[in-house]
C-alpha cells in the first residue's frame, strides 16, 4: 500500500539554522502518529532539500493534495472573519465537511458563531482550530500544537473527539505535541526528531513497558537487576535507582514486592527525553524500528 | 489513555481485561464484546491498539467473529480462562491479575 506520507531526504535550513537534516520517514494511511516538524508536509513551506510526497504527488502549491489535506497550527491566522464564515470557508475547501459535527464542536468549546474570530480568547482560537481540524475530515489531518491556552479538560475533549471521529472516519493523523505523555495513549506510530534528525520512528504501544525504573535499597536494586541491560545509575549511598531495559514479567513483580522495590515503567516522554539526548549515537532507543 | 495501568503494551492489557471480564462472567459465552471504537474510546487509546488486543483473544478462540455484526465471546471461553487461572496463577497472587500467556504479554527485550 502506498503511504499516505513519504519524507525521503528531507532538509530545511532557515538561514543558518537547521530545522530538518536529512529525514526519511513514511506514515501509513489511516493511521494516528505523533511528530515534530509538520509544516512543511502541508505545502505550506518548501523543502531545503530532499522530497516530500502525499499519496504520492508533492503538496506544495498542489491544489489536488490540498483539498486533501488541512493543517491546523498553533498560531494558525484568520482573516477578520465571524466564526460562522470561517466553518462556511472551510465547507468550501474540504469536500467531506461535517457542518454538525462543527457546531457540535463548538458547542462544546462553548464557542459562539456569530463571534468575531480576532475578538476570540487563545483557547477558543485554539477550539476553532481543533474544529475546523475534526469536520474537515481530510484524508490527511495535521494537527500541529493544536491546544495554546486550552486547559486539561479542554484538551480531553479534543482527545476524545479525535478518537471518536477517528473511529467513525479512519484517516491519516499527524499530531505534534510536546505534552507526549498526555497524548501517549492516542498513537499508533512516533516519530521523534531532535536537532533536525529522525531520532526514533516506533510503534507507539512497543515502547509502553520498554524499560523501567528500579529503585529501593541498593543491595536489593543490585540483585534485582544482575543480568539485566541497564540504561542508568542513580543514587550514591544506601538507595539507588536504575533504569532497566525490557519487559518486566508478574514474576518480576512479585519478587520485586518481597524485596521492598518500586517498579515504575519509563512513560514515553522519558523516553522520548532519552531517545533525544542519544542524537546519532548508538544506543537501544536509535534503531529504526523496534520489536 | 483511562483506566488501564502503566505496566506492558497496552494492546496485552486490554486483552487481559477483556479475558478478566469473560472469566469473571462479566461477559456471558454468545454476548458481543465491545467494538474497537468502543474501546477506544472506553480506555482513551489508539483504535489499532484496541483491535490488537481483541484480536489477542481472537487467535486463542476465545472470540469469534461474526460478520458484519463484530465480535463474540466464543463457546468454552470462560471454561478455558478458569482453567488456565488454576494452572497458572500461584498461591498468593491477586485473584484479579490474569497470569501471561505465552506470545502476547512476554514480549522479547531488545
Amino acid at each position: 500500500m502506498t503511504p499516505a506520507i513519504s519524507v525521503t531526504g528531507l532538509t530545511r535550513r532557515y538561514y543558518d539554522e537547521v530545522a530538518l537534516d536529512d529525514v526519511s520517514l513514511t506514515v501509513g494511511a489511516g493511521t494516528i502518529t505523533g511528530l515534530l516538524g509538520l509544516r512543511i508536509l502541508a505545502g505550506q513551506e518548501f523543502p531545503s532539500s530532499g522530497s516530500v510526497r502525499v499519496f504520492g504527488a508533492a503538496p506544495a502549491e498542489n491544489e489536488d493534495v490540498l483539498r486533501r489535506l488541512v493543517l491546523v497550527r498553533e498560531d494558525q491566522i484568520y482573516p477578520d472573519f465571524k466564526v460562522c464564515h470561517a466553518l462556511r470557508a472551510a465547507s468550501f475547501c474540504y469536500p467531506n465537511w461535517d457542518a454538525g459535527l462543527a457546531s457540535s464542536l463548538l458547542k462544546d468549546y462553548g464557542v459562539r458563531a456569530g463571534k468575531a474570530i480576532k475578538g476570540l480568547s487563545r483557547g477558543h482560537r485554539s477550539a476553532l482550530g481543533i474544529t475546523i481540524g475534526l469536520a474537515a475530515r481530510a484524508e490527511v489531518t495535521l494537527f500541529d500544537e493544536p491546544y495554546a491556552g486550552l486547559d486539561a479538560v479542554a484538551r480531553q475533549v479534543f482527545y476524545d473527539r479525535l478518537l471518536a471521529d477517528f473511529g467513525a472516519f479512519p484517516r491519516t493523523v499527524l499530531l505534534s505535541t510536546h505534552l507526549i505523555d498526555e497524548a501517549a495513549a492516542l498513537f499508533e506510530n512516533v516519530v521523534v526528531i531532535d536537532r533536525g534528525r529522525a531520532v526514533l520512528d516506533a510503534a507507539a504501544d512497543g515502547l509502553r513497558g520498554m524499560a523501567t525504573t528500579v529503585s529501593g535499597p541498593v543491595l536489593a536494586v543490585d540483585s534485582f537487576t544482575t543480568g539485566c541491560p541497564v540504561w542508568e545509575r542513580r543514587g550514591p549511598g544506601s538507595q539507588a535507582s536504575v533504569v532497566m531495559a525490557g519487559q518486566v514479567s508478574g514474576e518480576d513483580r512479585e519478587r520485586a514486592r518481597s524485596l521492598g522495590l518500586d517498579l515504575t515503567p519509563l512513560s514515553l516522554q522519558q523516553l522520548v527525553v532519552r531517545a533525544s539526548g542519544q542524537s546519532a549515537g548508538a544506543g537501544p532507543l536509535t534503531e529504526r524500528t523496534w520489536a | 489513555m483511562a483506566g488501564l495501568d502503566e505496566g506492558g503494551p497496552l494492546f496485552a492489557q486490554v486483552a487481559e481485561r477483556l479475558a478478566g471480564e469473560i472469566a469473571d462472567g462479566g461477559l456471558a459465552e454468545g454476548e458481543r464484546v465491545p467494538s474497537t471504537n468502543e474501546l477506544a474510546a472506553f480506555y482513551r487509546i489508539n483504535p489499532a491498539t484496541a483491535a490488537k488486543g481483541i484480536n489477542v483473544l481472537a487467535d486463542e478462540g476465545l472470540l469469534e467473529k461474526r460478520r458484519g455484526t463484530g465480535m463474540f465471546v466464543a463457546a468454552g471461553a470462560r471454561a478455558t480462562l478458569l482453567a488456565r487461572r488454576r494452572a497458572e496463577l500461584p498461591s498468593g497472587t491477586c485473584s484479579r491479575c490474569l497470569p501471561r500467556r505465552p506470545g502476547w504479554a512476554s514480549t522479547p527485550t531488545s
